[in-house]
């Protein structure tokens, strides 16, 4: 049902640009529209992600699409609440970046949009800006992709395989 | 007029384009994200093995355990000596391989190809269990092919 919406390019598959040659996929991200417009394939910048934001997003999703080992708050973080099951993919390097979407299946995970850390910090109308990202983000998965199924859970190794709770404070 | 020496050591120089701004800044991050990988699977195979905690690294190296966290999550920019203390607060040293890209080789994204249920399946069939996880159907894979028509 994913291939459907990638071949209808309602979604698009990101793929990493120049791998090495090892390099396995082991993990899918598929892109809605807008997300995919935000992190073009070959771009080196768009009006809203300078060269770093961009390419440390890339980074960020080639090491989600090859299946390293990702830890909840750290990597990933289902955003509040979290019967919303919208999930964050927090790109740690600066300037800092968040992928927020769902995960269609376990390994699947479906980028609604791309935001700035520092934008979502920042205040609007009086309301955190990651609740009105949270609120976009499950506009689109129950508007546009309501006859798609995604994994309805909060724990992260429903979400992926290979992952783990963050357990390194005291 | 150019003499004979000057035209030879031309012909030898290697013509050598300006890096793009987003090749550096994509080997950039790759790094950071592999030294924080690292640092971060150093310190948990510490804590495992050894019962280490954030504070005590915090004590030898003589700062707040914050600052500890907060660098291993990713949450402040790190200096190259930083990484070297903290290595060395984990009884360990960091280790500086480069390697030419030519040694390596680049598989082109343009040369992945999807791989089929059937194709994954029969695959899986010959791989040993691997504890990541396994290229699912949605997944594209370079073939071995390609990959060596890139080099």
């Amino acid at each position: 049902m994913f291939q459907q919406e990638v071949a209808a390019q309602r979604l698009h598959l990101w793929r990493p640009h120049a791998p090495e040659p090892d390099f396995v996929a082991r993990r899918t991200v598929l892109m809605t529209q807008e997300a995919w417009q935000q992190c073009p394939p070959d771009a080196e910048r768009t009006a809203e992600l300078g060269t770093d934001m961009l390419m440390n997003t890339r980074a960020a999703l080639e090491r989600f699409v090859g299946g390293g080992l990702l830890e909840e708050n750290v990597h990933l973080k289902c955003l509040l609440p979290k019967d919303d099951r919208i999930w964050a993919l927090r790109v740690i390097e600066y300037p800092q970046v968040r992928v927020l979407g769902w995960f269609g299946q376990r390994d699947i995970f479906i980028a609604s949009h791309i935001a700035p850390r520092a934008e979502l910090d920042k205040l609007e109308r009086g309301r955190d800006a990651y609740d009105r990202a949270r609120d976009k983000a499950i506009r689109q998965r129950d508007r546009n992709f309501a006859h798609l199924p995604y994994v309805n859970a909060s724990d992260i190794h429903a979400q992926i395989s290979h992952g783990a709770r963050d357990d390194l404070d005291d | 007029m150019t003499s004979t020496t000057d035209t030879v050591t031309e012909s030898r120089t290697p013509r050598l384009d300006p890096l793009r701004e987003g090749d550096k800044a994509m080997f950039r991050a790759r790094l950071r994200n592999a030294l924080f990988d690292e640092l971060r699977s150093l310190f948990r195979r510490r804590k495992k093995e050894e019962g280490i905690k954030q504070k005590d690294i915090a004590a030898r190296l003589d700062v707040d355990p914050g600052t500890i966290s907060r660098r291993l999550k990713g949450e402040e920019n790190v200096s190259l000596d930083w990484v070297s203390d903290i290595a060395r607060a984990m009884d360990a040293r960091v280790e500086v391989h480069i390697r030419p890209l030519a040694e390596i080789g680049q598989a082109d994204h343009a040369l992945y190809t999807w791989e089929t249920p059937g194709k994954q399946r029969a695959r899986r069939e010959h791989e040993k269990p691997a504890q990541r996880p396994g290229p699912s159907a949605w997944i594209v894979r370079a073939a071995d092919e390609h990959v060596k028509h890139a080099h």
